[in-house]
């Protein structure tokens, strides 16, 4: 039977708008990740491309399937995997929580800023995404260095007599983390700030509660969505972030994406290379999960 | 003894940039009054509620509430709570919640809080929706709960942004009663903001007439509407014929006022002194006035006796509203109860018809401004 075009768009057009942005996903997300995996579970040569097929046709139909999983079970056995697993998830959620303790009040401030003031204000949030995150890496390097712009000053204070290590250790893998990812923290939790209703609090003082008291039962609640939103926003780059412990890191702090990166560039092993990133996205899966899990909690109550 | 107001107000002043909200008010409420602030839409009504409650800092002045002067208490250790226009439920509470916050933020025992909130529930006759949340309720249902909440405290006095606002016109006068009812059984202070004339008159003992963040009148619905002050007042409370002239004479409690249109004279009842000559307006209620078709058996001298001929004609059911153009040029309405059921769906009255129209000097004002 023929079914007329605008028939169609008019029963089926919700599904029709979610299919498309939907192929696109399955397309140019699912394709590369299908190929990892199975990069992941080939044997590593010398050669190009530098890994095993899959199929292996040379005796012919059928062709033999040659699945080798020896990549994940060194990840599983030498311990400096997990180690990195474990240093990059600390870094992580300890830059989140950092990020959320600098990005609440920063958002709460630029919510109740009066007129044009918070435009400005956001826009500032949003001005380093206007040069390049390479070039802002760059510029903390110099501003950590021993002969660095903070050094320099701490110097001429007198507040110390020779430079003070600061690039090349955790706390510059931190600032520069935090750094990064602070306006991801504060854009979604503006989004809801300025949504919430200014009279639910007055309603909670008049009812007795002091501010404090009315931050905790009111506003933090209501607030939650975006909290949940920014973090993840944060935890789930900084989790896999190479560039930032690589440049302000040094050879101090173990994260996963250098691994990835060496094991990809310095030690030409692609199917242990894709073998991290396919554990990485199964680790980073969990807090997505839970995620979902609270939002659709949400939506039933 | 003369008892002390419950709520004093003086000087209260709050100007918004170089706006003046509310405007010096002095204010005296009684213990147990159920208080009316009326007044047009931006005329300082929410200001001067939200300085009661604390949330609106005055510029000048002073409120006293049960003899406590409150210019240095919070709104969280105020006797007072308040019912918002938006009701501002927490949406990510039950209704259950909701009506027990005021009591957890006290610490309140939990056994004493669960009765207290049945109790209250069960009042307002919600407690089959207690687990609900509020974007679960029909608008009628938020109310009550609104209500509840802002009562569970047994506050010394409660401020009602209008209540009803966002109610339908049934479900509306269903609910004043209600709320009269309830003022009546916890005998606590209402102060209730509400533009709706009507909905004054029936609530209160005593309504306040705003504008421009000032009162021009405080009395007794009665008070406002038979005697008001001003040409606002009567204006705003009800509708009103105005009949603008000059002081002809002003014998002990009778003026004698001169039409500017028409010349023709009128006389109405006045406790105030007017000197001759000064302009004044005469107003009275198009309900006071009589209607007839023939002219009434009084001494022809009688004042207060146009004739004239109708000229609009609305049939409201209850009653019918006529506008008479009279001799003298000016137009008066009249109301007139259908009384008698006029099945041939003719009307004691018809456009065009000549009719005389009377009303006693006690029946009108005189105004000034
Ligand atoms: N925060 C504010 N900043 C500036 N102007 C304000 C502010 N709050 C109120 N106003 C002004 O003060 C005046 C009185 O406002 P208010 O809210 O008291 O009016 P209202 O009598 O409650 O009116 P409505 O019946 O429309 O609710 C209005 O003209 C309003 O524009
Ligand atoms: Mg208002």
């Amino acid at each position: 039977m023929f079914v007329p075009f605008r028939a169609l768009m008019q029963q089926h057009w919700k599904a029709i708008v979610v299919l498309i942005p939907f192929l696109w996903l399955l397309v140019f997300f699912l394709t590369p990740f299908f190929i990892v995996v199975k990069i992941s579970v080939a044997e590593s040569l010398i050669a190009s491309p530098p890994f095993s097929r899959l199929l292996d046709w040379s005796n012919g139909w059928p062709p033999t399937i040659a699945i080798n999983l020896e990549n994940y079970a060194y990840l599983w056995e030498d311990s400096l995997y997990i180690k990195t697993y474990l240093s990059s998830l600390k870094i992580a959620s300890i830059s989140t929580l950092l990020c959320l303790l600098i990005g609440y009040p920063m958002a709460y401030a630029i919510v109740r800023t009066p007129g044009t003031g918070k435009f400005v204000l956001l826009l500032l949030v949003m001005l380093p995404f206007w040069t390049s995150f390479l070039l802002r890496v760059y510029a903390w390097m110099g501003l950590l260095a021993d002969q660095g712009t903070i050094n320099d000053i701490l110097i001429w204070l007198g507040l110390v007599d020779k430079p003070v290590r600061l690039l090349y250790s955790h706390f510059a893998v931190y600032v520069g983390i935090v750094y990064t990812y602070l306006p991801f923290m504060i854009l979604p939790l503006y989004a809801i700030m300025e949504r919430l209703d200014h009279s639910l609090n007055e309603a909670a003082a008049d009812l007795g509660a002091k501010p404090v008291s009315a931050f905790f039962t009111v506003t933090l609640p209501l607030t939650m969505p975006g909290i949940l939103a920014g973090c993840l926003l944060v935890f789930i780059p900084a989790t896999g972030e190479f560039v930032i412990p690589d440049l302000l890191g040094g050879g101090n702090v173990l994260m996963i994406g250098k691994i990835l990166s060496s094991e990809f560039n310095a030690n030409h092993d692609w199917p242990v290379a894709s073998a991290v990133a396919v554990a990485l996205l199964l680790v980073l899966m969990v807090p997505m999960l839970f995620y979902h899990r609270i939002q659709s909690m949400d939506v039933n109550r | 003894m003369t008892e002390q107001p419950f709520i004093k107000v003086r000087g209260l002043t709050r100007t918004f940039g170089n706006f003046t909200a509310v405007d010096n008010i002095d204010l005296d409420i009684n213990r147990g009054e159920l208080f009316v602030l009326l007044g047009g839409s931006g005329c300082g009504k929410t200001t001067l509620l939200r300085m009661l409650a604390g949330f609106e800092t005055p510029d000048a002045g002073s409120i006293e509430i049960d003899g406590a002067d409150m210019a240095q208490t919070p709104p969280y250790s105020r006797p007072v709570n308040m019912m918002f226009q938006s009701y501002a439920l927490f949406p990510h509470m039950s209704v259950e919640k909701n009506v027990a916050y005021g009591l957890k933020r006290d610490g309140v025992d939990r056994a004493q809080i669960k009765l207290r909130v049945g109790e209250m529930l069960q009042m307002v006759e919600m407690q089959d929706f207690a687990k609900r949340k509020p974007h679960q309720l029909s608008g009628g249902q938020r109310q009550r709960v609104a209500l509840a909440r802002s009562l569970i405290k047994k506050p010394k006095v409660l401020l009602l942004d209008e209540p009803l606002g966002a109610l339908d016109k049934r479900l509306r006068e269903q609910t004043q009663f209600e709320l009269m009812e309830l003022q009546d059984k916890l005998g606590t202070t209402f102060v209730v903001v509400t533009h709706d004339q009507e909905e004054a008159m029936t609530l209160a003992t005593r309504i306040a007439v705003m504008e421009g963040g000032r009162f021009m009148q405080i009395g007794t619905p009665a008070e406002v509407y038979e005697t008001p002050a001003t040409k606002f007042v009567a204006n705003f409370v009800g509708s009103v014929n105005m009949i603008d002239g000059v002081v002809t004479s002003c014998q002990p409690g009778l003026v004698d006022v001169k039409t500017k249109q028409g010349a023709v004279t009128l006389q109405a009842q006045s406790r105030d002194e007017h000197a001759v000559g000064s302009e004044v307006s005469i107003a009275v209620r198009p309900e006071k006035i009589i209607i007839q078709k023939t002219r009434p058996e009084t001494e022809p001298e009688t004042p207060n006796v146009l004739h004239g001929t109708v000229k609009e004609l609305a049939y409201l059911g209850r009653l019918s509203t006529l506008r008479v153009e009279t001799d003298a040029g000016f137009i008066v309405e009249v109301t007139s109860p259908n009384t008698t059921r006029h099945s041939d769906g003719k009307h004691p009255f018809e456009w065009d018809d000549e009719v005389y129209i009377s009303f006693p000097a006690a029946s009108a004002v005189v105004l000034i401004a």
